[in-house]
């Protein structure tokens, strides 16, 4: 009786086919799934069960707390980008299962959720091709295209708002692997972002005065190991998204902050990475600066969005599994996402950028990246990412947000396809010296994000 | 001692036991140990230093007037040594960086030096001294070093760091370094270098960063908006350190004996201040700055040699040391390769030194050589006078000289103010094209009556307003969608009255046994460079061309391998060449003996 389906599998493939055709991207199948989370607390209702449930979409063959292996990807193949599909059948990844999150405020922080539904049909493009509000100034908070009607939207609404938070600081512990499975590189670094414009909890907001002519502030620098210690760069992104971002760097060779160059976006910033400035929460780019969206596929997905924090670790550092170390892979819970939306682009204003095209798996609902495929020029796959996330309050432990259990990404996958290299990055409580978390704290900014900064320190 | 302390297996030891970098939370430790050695590629010896001084074991005609009983002059054969390296040495560095409160944290890096060229090459440099300068107590060259002659301990950062919103300050040993020009040192003025370790022949990448001496002193910044920020230090006088006497990279002959005590008392207590504002207007970076500084790199001027032993009381002079100046053809080929004058009788005309050579008897002596003037305080010379009265002196006692000699000058560190601005821009085109984020920097420095060292070595310094500015571009350019883009960077400097080593023009072109005839409209030269990483920035290969317009280059191929994140070799070549006339008009001309290769080999924890 459980399986007598009030929407079948097959209805499910032919609604999302004719709601793609009709140009009817808002998540939600039976309804939008905005609408029933503003009147239910859950997105539950605007997809039939089969969507809602990995055992019902299984019908019964998997279920929550059952982990996916070569023995039984087979089953959620369909679920799977061909790569994660690969790395579960040839390379011993495994994937445990969760079940699906319905509360969008679990999804995404209850403010960027809020600020969304309150700014709902407020954004429009300009002549420029720019996110503005209806009076034609900056966006204004949470996602300006919670339902969206083109692919652009689906990027645009991502661009502007990488972290849903108005500032972050992440600590950091990246690995890289070599094509043997053994770490060649590691590195401790801190990424730090700060939104100027579409601030939902930081005062002043939405605006930062006189900023409103950027998007974000956005640093990222090394204190491990020791010859990239004090390694920093500034990106200062202009809200004008056909602009290359400002780019600063200290390097320790210098001993002073300088002005770099910034189109060279396809590239590692540190020896052994697979992954470059451009890939960076999958828009690492202004969106104008790419082109030909396009929207490929919609349909469920298995993907990371919730149990990524490991509260048991004191630093929360992460488990890992594969290869002859067991070091490929991080450990990771998936859940059945009842729809993405899975994008296609390509670096128009970059053409000697290794990548050809892009494919991002976007949850349909929140719009939030959930993996990347990155194609070369010859259209062969290239690299592979994936990421996880959680609200940081698993029963054992929590970590908050102002009035919130914290949300944020947990572990990302950089996985070179051509070369058999993977990058590992884990967000940790704190990296040596002192770094630790912060969220929507004001003094992000000055800490990280001015050339004083970097020049501090760097030493 | 240090050496004791230091030893090579030691530091294995401690590298070797540093696994993890977590001392506490808020503290964390980074280091490495590293072997660097260089080969040279050249026969061509530093003759600056007694062990390759071109006249050892040389015969020579005597001029003087003792010729009739001494007819020839020779140098020492036994002086001489030849060496295959020319860097052999052991490095440990430990950085330790803390927070000590949110505002407040606390940064120092150790760095320890073996050199074990003493040891390597016995012949050539047992002994010798490469580290001791005697600046600070116990022949320390700074004031946060323990030195011996073949190792040193330092302390390259040793400061506290307070930040508060957009206040930042710095109290401690630290460096600053300014500018846009890499390697050439335009607005790079609060802080002299340290010259000991590898002279400026390190990685031409790694700028100065090993040599740039630090200071203690306080610096502050204060971010008065988004787009403006303004900065101040003050810094202790800390002056350039020179390497040792017959050390392998020694710049000064080794005839001279140099006084660097007594300029250095008179300013050591001496503090250097500036100022500097930088903003953004319309794309373009702008800054300017003012420094009153002493100039850390110092001038040049004979002094009395009385506190030697073997003075020549009064004069300039010391004698039987048996390592000075033997004929007076070395003294002209020497002159000449340093740049000066050897036919300058300041020493003897100059008032500190008029009555004890008078009493000598130059005067006299000067007219028995035919010189056109021999009167007191007024004694000139042509250069076969000068050629005769250097080699009476050089004679030995049995013709009635005094010997060979060794020379005594002194090193002065002059107030000066130094101005400047710099602007920069990235420019856009179209993508893939040559302007597409290509950046230009300009960068200017004007320092009114600056002082130079003199031809003559007179206690008189040369003046000028002297100008320096840069033009930079930078471009990172893709060639293949399959590597990281190749990094260019060409650069232009220009100086208007000065070398790249900040020596006057007016002491350029010197030819032994001549006046130098100097050089007009300044000094210029022109570095391009570039670096092409691998895919995974597990290799990188630089090259780089320092030429000189007045015809020389140093060229610098290598390569960086990092195979892991433990270890890294680099390998590069010094290619130093002086083309055309050979007048010592150019940087590159007594800077042979650095063609080398050299490597480093590096494992960091």
């Amino acid at each position: 009786m459980a399986y007598l389906l009030q929407f079948d599998r097959s209805y499910s493939r032919r609604t999302f086919l004719s709601n793609t055709a009709k140009g009817l991207l808002r998540a939600g199948l039976l309804c939008s799934a905005w609408s029933a989370f503003a009147r239910t607390g859950s997105t539950g209702t605007a997809y039939p069960d089969e969507l809602n449930s990995i055992e019902e979409y299984t019908r019964g063959k998997l279920k929550a707390g059952d982990v996916i292996t070569r023995d039984n990807a087979e089953v959620v193949k369909d679920l799977l980008d061909p790569v994660r599909y690969k790395q579960i059948m040839e390379m011993g990844r495994r994937l445990t299962l969760a079940p699906t999150t319905t509360d969008m405020n679990k999804l995404n922080p209850p403010e960027y959720i809020e600020a969304t539904l309150r700014n709902r049909g407020k954004a429009v493009f300009d002549a420029k091709g720019n996110v503005v509000t209806l009076e034609g100034k900056p966006w204004i908070g949470g996602s300006p295209f919670p339902e969206p009607k083109s692919a652009l939207e689906v990027f645009a609404a991502h661009t502007l708002s990488w972290g849903r938070h108005d500032s972050s600081f992440y600590p950091a512990k990246e690995y890289d692997l070599d094509e043997a499975g053994k770490i060649q590189y590691q590195y401790a670094t801190g990424w730090a972002e700060m939104a100027t414009i579409g601030r939902n909890v930081l005062e002043p907001k939405p605006y930062l005065p006189g900023q409103e002519d950027k998007v974000r502030y956005q640093s990222v620098f090394f204190v491990e190991p020791n010859d990239m210690n004090g390694v920093a760069y500034l990106n200062i992104w202009a809200y004008d998204q056909n602009q290359f971002p400002e780019l600063f760097g200290y390097l320790p060779a210098y001993k002073r902050v300088r002005r770099f160059p910034t189109n060279q976006r396809f590239e590692p910033l540190n020896p052994g990475s697979e992954l470059y400035l451009s890939d960076a929460w999958a828009a690492g780019d202004p969106f104008l600066t790419w082109g030909n969206y396009k929207i490929v596929q919609r349909g469920p997905y298995l993907a990371a969005v919730s149990g990524g924090w490991n509260s048991t670790h004191p630093n929360w550092e992460h488990k890992t599994h594969g290869g002859p170390n067991a070091a490929i892979f991080w450990d990771t819970t998936v859940e059945l996402v009842p729809e993405v939306i899975v994008v296609d682009a390509e670096p128009t204003l970059y053409p000697r950028a290794p990548v050809g095209r892009k494919r991002v798996w976007f949850d349909a609902r929140t719009l939030l990246p959930l993996a990347m495929v990155s194609y070369d020029r010859r259209g062969q796959i290239f690299r592979h990412f994936d990421g996880s996330f959680s609200v940081y309050d698993d029963g054992r432990g929590r970590v908050m947000d102002g009035k919130h259990p914290y949300w944020s990404w947990s572990t990302v996958h950089a996985y070179n396809v051509q070369t058999n290299r993977m990058t590992r990055i884990e967000q940790v409580r704190e990296i040596p010296g002192g770094y630790t978390m912060r969220v929507n704290d004001p003094g992000i900014y000055e800490k990280y994000l001015t050339l004083s900064a970097l020049q501090r320190m760097g030493g | 001692m240090i050496k004791k302390i230091l030893g090579i297996s030691t530091l294995a030891t401690l590298g070797a036991t540093l696994s993890g970098n977590s001392l506490a939370d808020n503290w964390r430790y980074t280091g490495m140990i590293r072997q660097e050695i260089a080969v040279r590629t050249t026969d061509d010896g530093n003759i600056n230093n007694q062990q390759a001084n071109p006249f050892n074991g040389q015969t020579l005609a005597n001029n003087g007037l003792g010729k009739a009983v001494v007819p020839t002059l020779t140098r020492p054969a036994n002086l001489s040594a030849d060496n295959d390296f020319n860097q052999f040495a052991t490095r440990i560095e430990l950085n330790l960086d803390g927070k000590l409160s949110e505002t407040w944290s606390a940064h120092f890096k150790v760095r320890g030096i073996i050199d074990e060229i003493g040891d390597v090459e016995k012949n050539a440099f047992k002994g010798r001294n490469t580290y001791e300068q005697p600046f600070f107590s116990s022949n320390r060259g700074a004031p946060f070093e323990i030195t011996s002659k073949s190792s040193m301990v330092d302390l390259p950062k040793a400061y506290l760091d307070y930040n508060n919103g957009p206040l930042w300050l710095r109290f401690g040993n630290q460096q600053i370094a300014w500018g846009e020009a890499l390697f050439f040192r335009v607005s790079d003025t609060v802080n002299g270098l340290d010259l000991r370790r590898h002279l400026t022949f390190g990685v031409g990448a790694e700028e100065y960063s090993d040599s740039r001496v630090p200071s203690l002193g306080i610096r502050g910044s204060y971010r008065a908006n988004e787009n403006w920020e303004i900065e101040a230090f003050t810094q202790r006088f800390q002056p350039t350190i020179l390497p040792g006497e017959n050390s392998p990279y020694n710049l000064v002959p080794s005839q001279f004996i140099v006084d660097e005590k007594t300029g250095f008392d008179d300013v050591k207590n001496k503090w250097n201040f500036g100022g500097r504002i930088s903003g953004n207007v319309g794309g373009y970076g702008l800054k300017a700055f003012a420094v009153r500084r002493y100039n850390p790199d110092g001038v040049y001027k004979w002094t009395p040699s009385n506190a030697y032993p073997g003075s020549i009381n009064g004069t300039t002079f010391v004698m039987g040391t048996g390592v000075g100046v033997y004929s007076a053809a070395e003294w002209m080929r020497y002159a000449a390769h340093s740049r000066l004058n050897g036919l300058a009788t300041t020493q003897v005309n100059e008032a500190p030194f008029i009555a004890a050579t008078t009493a000598l008897g130059v005067p006299g002596l000067a007219k028995l050589c035919n010189a056109p003037s021999y009167a007191v305080g007024n004694v000139q010379v042509d250069t076969a006078s000068m050629n005769c009265l250097l080699d009476t002196f050089f004679t030995p006692a049995a013709g009635g000289g005094v010997g060979d000699l060794r020379g005594t000058i002194r090193r002065d560190f002059p107030h000066e103010s130094v101005l400047g601005f710099s602007i920069n821009r990235v420019f856009e085109g179209e993508p893939d094209s040559l302007m597409d984020q290509l950046i230009g920097r300009f960068e200017l420095s004007y320092t009114p009556n600056k002082k130079f060292t003199e031809t003559s070595l007179s206690q008189t310094y040369i003046e000028h307003n002297e100008t320096v500015f840069a033009f930079i571009f930078e471009k990172y350019h893709k060639f293949s969608s399959d590597f990281p883009a190749t990094y260019f960077v060409a650069q232009w400097m220009h100086r208007s009255h000065s070398d790249i080593f900040g020596r006057a023009l007016e002491r350029m072109n010197a030819v032994p046994g001549y006046y130098p005839t100097g050089q007009t409209g300044g000094a210029d030269y022109f570095v391009l460079a570039f670096q092409q990483p691998s895919p995974t920035l597990e290799w990188r290969f630089d090259a780089s061309v320092l030429t000189d317009f007045h015809g020389g280059y140093l060229m610098q191929p290598g390569v960086r391998w990092k195979p892991n994140k433990a270890y890294q070799v680099d390998l590069y070549a010094n290619i130093l060449k002086s083309y055309g006339a050979q007048t010592n008009r150019n940087f590159v001309q007594g800077l042979e003996n650095a063609n080398e290769v050299f490597a480093r080999f590096t494992y960091a924890f």
